[in-house]
C-alpha cells in the first residue's frame, strides 16, 4: 500500500475508508482552457473503427447483436472477454465478446424469457428450470402486492416501478478499488461484521449482518473477475493506468450482477486526475497516453448492455444505461474541482464523437472557471450530448462528494443509496379525482369509490378537494408499493457488490417521482380561471371537456399558473411524507419523466387544459409544448420556481434552441449559454437538458437515419442517439417547443 | 404614472442588443413599411396597457440572465412614439442597474426622443432606403433626412448605433443600392456594426390573420446566396474606405 500512495498527501484517508478526503487533500484545481488537449491515437481511432462496425451490426440486427441464453450473468459465469486484446488498454467486458447481452434472471424470469423471445432466441430450458424453484424479486413483489395496488399498477396511474427489473439507482464507490485495493475493503467490511454480531440479533441487526456476508461474497468474487483479466486488484492501483482499469472493474462487476435500470459510475474526473498528475511529475505519462486511457475507459463504458423487453424500451427509450459521469462542481473549502481530467473526459465527445453514454453530468456552479464553462458550452453546442446539475444547491446537502445516479439523483458516493420509485402520473389522478375513483380509459374502479362530477362548469373549490382526497389515497398507496417493492429488492436481488463499495451503515433515499406536472397545472388554471365543462362518455365517465376563455399557462413566469405548478409539488411531497418507508429511508421526490412522458400521455384520457387523449405529455417539469409564448427565459424562469426543497431527487427541464438565436459567432454563443445557465440556476432552478439544433436538422435524421449515426439529443434527464428512438418518440422531440426568433 | 402600450414580449431575444435581452414590442407605428413583420403592432392603444413599474417587475425577472451586456430593448411598432413614457421607464430601469437599448426607425426626432436616446446604451436604427423617393413608396413617409439628422445627433451625444437595412428582392438588392447605403453610413464614427438584413416571410401569416392587404405577397425570402454577395460587396467598400482595417 505503501508504494501505491507514494508522493499523495497523507490524511484521515490513510487510515480508514474515506475517499473524500482523499480527493480533498490531493485534487489540483485547473483554471486553464482546453488548448492542452490531445487528440486521439492512431491506436484509439483503430479500436474506434471497430466499434463503428459492431455498433453498426448490433443496429442492422434490430437493436441487439448476441445474446447468450445458456448463462446467467453474474461476476464469474463468463470468461474474460476483449475488444481487442493486443490494442486495448482498459480491459473487461460483460460477456465473453462485445456487445454480447447475458440474462440477468434475478429480477424476473419471465422478462429474461419475454426479451430473449422478442429477439428471435429462446432461454435455455436448463436457466427457466433453474429459476423455476427460485423467487425471483418480481414473484416477491407479486406474493405480497394488494389488488390496490395491481389495478393502479395496470391503469398506469403508478408505471414504470422497479417489480421486474433491477432498480438501480445505486452507485458503488469504485475509487476505493482504486485507492485502497479490495484486500483492504474486504478487512474493514468483516470488522463491521464482527461489531455487528456483538450487538442484540434484532431483525435489523439480522439483515444487516446477512446483507454484509453477501457483499463480503461478492467483493471475494470480484478479485477473482479481475484475475481473469491478469490482475491482482487485492492491492490498491501503482499508476494511473491501474486506477482507471481497478475503478472499472468495479464498475464492471457490478453491471454484471445487476441489471438496474441506471448505474451510474459516479463522480471519478477529481479522483483520477490525482493519478495522472503523479504519472506525469514521475515522467512516466505524458498527454497523449492520458488522454487514451480515458478514450479507452469511455469506449469501454460505451459498450455496456442490458438485455430488455420491448415495454420496457418504450418507457427508457434509446437503450439507455445512464453510466452518469459527474464533474465539477465546487469543494466546501471553496476551491472549484475542475481539473485536467474533467477536460479529458468531455474531449471524449471529440475524439470518440458524440455518444450517449458516458451520461456526462456538469455540476455547476457561478463559481466555476470561466474557461471551462466556455468549453461545456462549446461541448453542448456542438454535441448536445451533456447536462448541467446545479452544485451551489445540492453542495449544502449532499456535500462535495456526492454524484447523480440515472438523471437527476443526487447521492453521497458510498454513503447514500437510493430506493428507485420511477413515478405517479397525477393528471391521471386529477381525472381519476372527478371520476369517483375509475380510470377514465379502461372503467376500473381503481381508488375510493365517490360520485362523478356532473356535466356542468367545474368549480375550482370542489374539484381542488377532490383532488386533494385522491392525491392523499394515492401518496398512501405509493409509498406501500415502493415499501414492498424494496422490501423484495433487497431480500431476492440485493446488490451485494455495489453495496460492498459502500459504508457499511448507509443512509436510503426512496425516490418517488410525479409526471404530468404541466398538465395537471395548466388544467387546473383553467379549471380557475377558464370555463371548463365535462362531457360524459355512454359510460357515464368523464372523457372529455369544452374549454371557454382564456387561462394562464405553466411556462411564461405568470405566477397565476407557476404558482399552482408549485403547489402541486410540495403538496404531493408532503402527502408522501405521512406513510413511513421501509427501512427507514428518507421520502424524496424527482420532477423528471426520462421518455416515459410518450407512454403516460397514451395511457391518459383528454384533461381539462385542453390536451386530448392519447398526446404525449412535455417532458419532466417542462411546460407543455407550444404553450411556453414568452420565450425561453420565461420558461425557464417558470420551471426555476418549483422548490428543490421539497424536490431532492431532480427537477428536470429540458431546453432546446437554434444555434442561430445563441447568436452569429462562436464566442457569442457559448457567452449566452453560459450566460443563461448562470441564470437559470442563480434562481435555484435544479437541472437544464441543452439540446443547441435545428428542427430542420432533426427531420431530416427521421427520414434518413442513415445519415446522422451519431446524432445524440438530450431528452429528459439523458442522452439518446436519435436513431434509437421509434417514431412516435422522434415525433414528439421534434414538436417539443423550440427557442427560436420568428 | 404615464401609461404605455405594449404588444408583447420575447425573453430570449439576441439579436436586438448585446447578451440575453428581454425584447418589449411596444404598440402603435408611424410607418407602414411593405416589408414589415410586425404588423400587428401598426395600430395604437390596441393592447395591454402598462405602466413603467410593471416594467420594471418584468425586467428584474429577467435580471439574473442580464450578466455580459444583457438588458432591455424596446422595439415594436415604433418605440419612440411613446418616448415620454420610455424616457420614465428607462430611468426607471437605470436605478436598478439594467441597461437599455432602443430599436427604431429614427423617424422622429423631437426633445423627448432626444433625451430618451441619451438614456440608452445602445440605439439599434433602421436605414431602410437611401433616398426618401422609396421612403415615401414604401414606409408612407419621407424619412431619410430625419434617419441622417438623428444618426448625427447620436453621433454628438457618442451613443453607439447598430445599424440595419432589411434587403428585399427586387427592390433593394443592388450593388447600386449597397454602394447608396454605404455612402450615407460611411463618416459616422458612432455606428458599431451595420448589417444587412434578409427579407423573410414568416411576417405573412400575421397579415392573413388580421386580415390588412399584404402588399409582398408572393414574394420569396431573400435567397443566401444573395445576401453573401452583397454583404462581401458592403465589406469591400469598407476595406476601400479605410484600407487599414
Amino acid at each position: 500500500m505503501k508504494n501505491a500512495h507514494r508522493a499523495f498527501i497523507t490524511g484521515v484517508w490513510s487510515k480508514k475508508i474515506d475517499t473524500r478526503d482523499f480527493i480533498i487533500k490531493n485534487y489540483i484545481p485547473y483554471d486553464g482552457d482546453e488548448g492542452f488537449l490531445s487528440n486521439p491515437t492512431p491506436r484509439t481511432l483503430n479500436l474506434l473503427e471497430k466499434v463503428e462496425k459492431l455498433l453498426k451490426a448490433e443496429s442492422d440486427a434490430g437493436g441487439v447483436l448476441d445474446i447468450d441464453t445458456g448463462r446467467i450473468s453474474s461476476l464469474l459465469s463468463f470468461p474474460a472477454g476483449y475488444l481487442d486484446k493486443e490494442n486495448e488498454i482498459i480491459k473487461g467486458l460483460q460477456t465473453d465478446k462485445p456487445l454480447k447481452r447475458a440474462v440477468n434472471p434475478f429480477g424476473g424470469i419471465r422478462m429474461s424469457q419475454q426479451a430473449c423471445e422478442e429477439y428471435g432466441y429462446r432461454l435455455e430450458d436448463k436457466i427457466s428450470n433453474a429459476f423455476s424453484y427460485r423467487t425471483t424479486h418480481n414473484d416477491g413483489v407479486f406474493r405480497a402486492y394488494t389488488d390496490e395496488m395491481k389495478a393502479a399498477r395496470r391503469t398506469g396511474v403508478i408505471t414504470g416501478l422497479p417489480d421486474a427489473y433491477g432498480r438501480g439507482r445505486i452507485i458503488g464507490d469504485y475509487r476505493r478499488i482504486a485507492l485502497y485495493g479490495m484486500d483492504f475493503l474486504i478487512n474493514e467490511k468483516k470488522k463491521d461484521k464482527a461489531a455487528l454480531g456483538k450487538k442484540a440479533m434484532s431483525e435489523k441487526n439480522i439483515r444487516l449482518i446477512e446483507d454484509l456476508f453477501k457483499q463480503l461474497e461478492f467483493m471475494e468474487q470480484l478479485k477473482e473477475m479481475a484475475a481473469a483479466y491478469g490482475d491482482d486488484i487485492s492491492r490498491p492501483a501503482q499508476s494511473a493506468k491501474e486506477a482507471v482499469q481497478w475503478l472499472y472493474y468495479g464498475y464492471l462487476g457490478a453491471v454484471k450482477e445487476q441489471n438496474g435500470a441506471a448505474n451510474s459510475i459516479g463522480r471519478i474526473s477529481a479522483f483520477l486526475d490525482i493519478y495522472f498528475e503523479r504519472d506525469m511529475r514521475e515522467g512516466t505519462l505524458d498527454e497523449s497516453s492520458a488522454q487514451e486511457i480515458i478514450d479507452d475507459f469511455v469506449i469501454k463504458l460505451r459498450l455496456v448492455r442490458h438485455l430488455r423487453t420491448s415495454s420496457y424500451n418504450d418507457l427508457f427509450a434509446g437503450d439507455p444505461m445512464w453510466v452518469t459521469m459527474a464533474e465539477a462542481g465546487i469543494a466546501l473549502d471553496g476551491r472549484h474541482m475542475v481539473t485536467k481530467t474533467a477536460y479529458r473526459v468531455l474531449n471524449t465527445l471529440y475524439n470518440l464523437q458524440p455518444s450517449a453514454e458516458p451520461n456526462i453530468t456538469i455540476l455547476w456552479s457561478e463559481q466555476l472557471p470561466q474557461n471551462y464553462k466556455n468549453f461545456c458550452a462549446k461541448v453542448s453546442i456542438d454535441t448536445d450530448s451533456i447536462q448541467y446539475e446545479n452544485d451551489d444547491i445540492m453542495r449544502p446537502n449532499y456535500g462535495d462528494d456526492y454524484a447523480i445516479a440515472c438523471c437527476v439523483s443526487a447521492m453521497k458516493v458510498g454513503k447514500q443509496m437510493q430506493y428507485f420509485g420511477a413515478r405517479c402520473n397525477l393528471a391521471k389522478v386529477l381525472l381519476m379525482a372527478i371520476n369517483g375513483g375509475k380510470d377514465e380509459i379502461s372503467g376500473v374502479q381503481v381508488g375510493p369509490k365517490g360520485s362523478v362530477f356532473e356535466e356542468k362548469p367545474l368549480d375550482y373549490k370542489e374539484v381542488l378537494k377532490t383532488y386533494e382526497k385522491y392525491s392523499s389515497w394515492m401518496a398512501n398507496l405509493y409509498v406501500n408499493t415502493l415499501n414492498i417493492i424494496h422490501f423484495m429488492h433487497d431480500k431476492y436481488a440485493y446488490e451485494r457488490l455495489m453495496m460492498g463499495l459502500h459504508d457499511t451503515q448507509v443512509e436510503r433515499l426512496m425516490a418517488f417521482g410525479i409526471c404530468g406536472l404541466s398538465v395537471l397545472a395548466d388544467s387546473l388554471s383553467a379549471i380557475k380561471h377558464a370555463t371548463v365543462t365535462p362531457i360524459k362518455d355512454e359510460r357515464g365517465l368523464i372523457t372529455d371537456f369544452t374549454i371557454e376563455g382564456d387561462f394562464p399557462k405553466y411556462g411564461n413566469d405568470d405566477d397565476a399558473a407557476d404558482d399552482i405548478a408549485k403547489w402541486i409539488v410540495e403538496d404531493f411531497y408532503k402527502k408522501l411524507k405521512k406513510t413511513p418507508t421501509y427501512r427507514n429511508a428518507v421520502h424524496t421526490l424527482s420532477v423528471l419523466t426520462i421518455t416515459s412522458n410518450v407512454v403516460y400521455g397514451k395511457k391518459t384520457g383528454s384533461t381539462p387544459d385542453g390536451r386530448k387523449k392519447g398526446e404525449p405529455f412535455a417532458p419532466g417539469a417542462n411546460p407543455m409544448h407550444g404553450r411556453d409564448s414568452c420565450g425561453a427565459v420565461a420558461s425557464l424562469n417558470s420551471v426555476a420556481k418549483l422548490d428543490y426543497g421539497c424536490c431532492q431527487d431532480g427537477i428536470s427541464n429540458t431546453f432546446s434552441v437554434t444555434p442561430e438565436i445563441l447568436g452569429e459567432e462562436d464566442n457569442d454563443r457559448k457567452t449566452r449559454l453560459t450566460t443563461l445557465i448562470d441564470g437559470y440556476f442563480s434562481q435555484g432552478a435544479h437541472h437544464l437538458n441543452v439540446n443547441v439544433l435545428n428542427r430542420e436538422h432533426l427531420i431530416d435524421a427521421m427520414n434518413n437515419p442513415g445519415k446522422y449515426p451519431n446524432l445524440t439529443i438530450r431528452v429528459s434527464g439523458y442522452a439518446v442517439n436519435f436513431n434509437k428512438l421509434n417514431k412516435d418518440q422522434q415525433l414528439e422531440v421534434i414538436n417539443r417547443t423550440y427557442h427560436q426568433n420568428i | 404614472m404615464k401609461k404605455g402600450y405594449i404588444n408583447s414580449l420575447e425573453s430570449f431575444a439576441t439579436f436586438e442588443g448585446a447578451g440575453i435581452r428581454l425584447a418589449i414590442f411596444m404598440q402603435g407605428c408611424n410607418l407602414r413599411c411593405a416589408y414589415c413583420h410586425n404588423p400587428d403592432t401598426w395600430t395604437p392603444r390596441t393592447n395591454e396597457v402598462v405602466t413603467s413599474e410593471d416594467l420594471l417587475k418584468k425586467a428584474l425577472r429577467y435580471k439574473p440572465y442580464f450578466k455580459n451586456g444583457g438588458g432591455v430593448t424596446f422595439t415594436g411598432g415604433e418605440p419612440l412614439l411613446q418616448a415620454d413614457f420610455l424616457i420614465e421607464t428607462v430611468k426607471l430601469l437605470k436605478e436598478n442597474g439594467i441597461n437599455t437599448a432602443i430599436d427604431t426607425s429614427c423617424s422622429l426626432l423631437n426633445d423627448s426622443v432626444k433625451e430618451l436616446y441619451s438614456l440608452c446604451e445602445l440605439v439599434i436604427a433602421d436605414l431602410k432606403y437611401p433616398d426618401n423617393s422609396r421612403y415615401t413608396a414604401k414606409c408612407g413617409m419621407a424619412a431619410l433626412d430625419k434617419v441622417v439628422e438623428s444618426l448625427r445627433f447620436l453621433e454628438e451625444k457618442n451613443i453607439p448605433v447598430w445599424l440595419r437595412t432589411v434587403i428585399v428582392p427586387n427592390d433593394n438588392d443592388t450593388e447600386k443600392d449597397i454602394l447608396a447605403y454605404y455612402n450615407i453610413i460611411k463618416d459616422f464614427k458612432n455606428i458599431k456594426k451595420y448589417e444587412l438584413l434578409p427579407f423573410h416571410t414568416m411576417g405573412f401569416k400575421k397579415y392573413t390573420a388580421l386580415g390588412i392587404n399584404n402588399p409582398l405577397e408572393g414574394l420569396s425570402a431573400l435567397p443566401n446566396e444573395r445576401l453573401t454577395q452583397l454583404k462581401a460587396y458592403l465589406a469591400k467598400l469598407a476595406t476601400q474606405h479605410n484600407p487599414k482595417n
